[in-house]
């Protein structure tokens, strides 16, 4: 069994995962992934209590259903499907290829990450570089640019932390944030960090060097539209909790995101940047200097 | 409801409400709805205000200290202010004590 560490989760499975993962660390909950098949999902499902979350991913609709016994069922329409157990310590996955690109990127990113945010983690919707500084993440809707920002961040000189999905947590200094799987989607064409993987959907998934420990999170760039409304007006608060993903939604959980997102804007620099005021590589010289770890980063 | 009458009642934040205040801005969250709300200095300052004492009596007084406000215009934005908190269900009405 190959161990991983994804989402501030302890990962054992039979499966190979694609990237370029370090040593687990300890002390993290536990769950085991195992290759099973469709029947056996169907067993162990105790039947549909209530809806879990929805979207769109692999250009399909991806599903989250909680079991009467406390379990999830998840689901990427047609193509395959999980089961976490109520103790979220096992989850079944099944598909006709469970080592196509497609699924394996599903498990890295939307399932791992629902079992994360089930474990009691928070989560922000960005990608994130780790700095000798700590942690920055980048935030914004679908198509803002973030990965391109982050390829761009990438090539002055700051480590990769984590594609699409940031795992957080409070801590006693401020925010924490967990490594996610050594995988990245990023523009095709031109050059990309890694080993290219796949090309899916007119994107390139790429292996990477993935991070070794969780890191204070130090700073949220909030990548904007010239035309979101915001303006020039200092972030708010609001505009960090519509980044969080607001999964489960009961209101112990509310309440646990709301603390978190008040100690990130009370404790954390929050800048936008106007995604359309510059190339990637110039955005990422912005931020970095209006963060004021430049020198940092660069040499 | 007239102005006069919202005014001289008590309020209580309820528990499902938390509630946030920064130097711009004051964000309230209904942990039944799950719905956020966005208020901006002064509406954090009056929510504060009704929040710690529970009269809107109160929020008008120090309103008008605070910002300097003329006395009918503070009312009538106070009312305003408890009555649309009390439509998004952000306070209650306080419950009277027997006797009282």
């Amino acid at each position: 069994m190959g161990a991983y560490s994804a989402y501030g989760l302890a990962v054992d499975t039979a499966l190979p995962l694609p990237g370029d993962w370090r040593a687990p660390v300890r002390g993290q909950p536990g769950v085991t992934v195992e290759p099973s098949v469709a029947d056996a999902i169907s067993d162990a499902w105790s039947g549909f209590a209530e809806p879990g979350w929805t979207g769109w991913t692999e250009g399909r609709r991806f599903t989250v259903e909680h079991g009467v016994e406390g379990d999830a069922r998840l689901v990427l329409e047609a193509i395959a499907e999980f089961h976490l157990s109520a103790s979220g310590d096992r989850l079944l996955a099944a598909a006709e290829d469970l080592s196509r690109a497609d699924v394996l990127r599903v498990l890295l990113d939307s399932v791992l990450a629902s079992v994360s945010l089930r474990t009691g983690y928070e989560a922000m919707h960005a990608g994130a570089v780790d700095t000798p500084h700590g942690v920055i993440a980048v935030a914004g809707a679908t198509g803002a640019g973030k990965s391109s920002l982050i390829v761009a961040l990438l090539g002055r000189g700051a480590d990769f932390f984590s594609d699409d999905i940031v795992a957080l947590r409070r801590c006693d200094d401020g925010v924490l944030a967990l490594p996610g799987p050594p995988v990245m989607t990023v523009p095709a064409g031109g050059d990309v960090p890694g080993k290219p993987l796949a090309d899916l959907g007119g994107e390139r998934w790429v292996a990477v060097q993935g991070a070794p420990a969780p890191r204070p999170l130090t700073a949220v760039i909030l990548l904007c539209s010239p035309s979101g409304g915001e303006g020039d007006k200092p972030p708010s608060m609001l505009s960090v909790l519509g980044h969080l993903l607001r999964y489960p939604r009961t209101a112990e959980r509310e309440r646990s995101r709301f603390e978190l997102a008040s100690d990130l804007v009370a404790r954390v620099p929050i800048i936008r940047l106007n995604a359309r005021s510059g190339t990637p590589m110039e955005l990422a010289d912005q931020a970095l200097r209006r963060l004021g770890v430049w020198r940092t980063v660069t040499t | 409801m007239s102005a006069d009458s919202i005014l001289d009642e008590r309020f209580v934040v309820p528990d499902h409400v938390v509630h946030r205040s920064f130097a711009a801005e004051t964000v309230v969250l209904n942990l039944e709805t799950g719905g956020y709300h966005g208020l901006n200095e002064v509406g954090g300052f009056m929510l504060g205000v009704l929040a710690a004492t529970g009269d809107p009596g109160e929020v008008v007084r120090r309103v008008v200290t605070e910002y300097g406000a003329p006395l009918d215009r503070a009312r009538t934005d106070v009312a305003s202010f408890c009555t649309d908190l009390l439509e998004r269900r952000l306070i209650e009405r306080a419950k009277r004590l027997p006797g009282r």
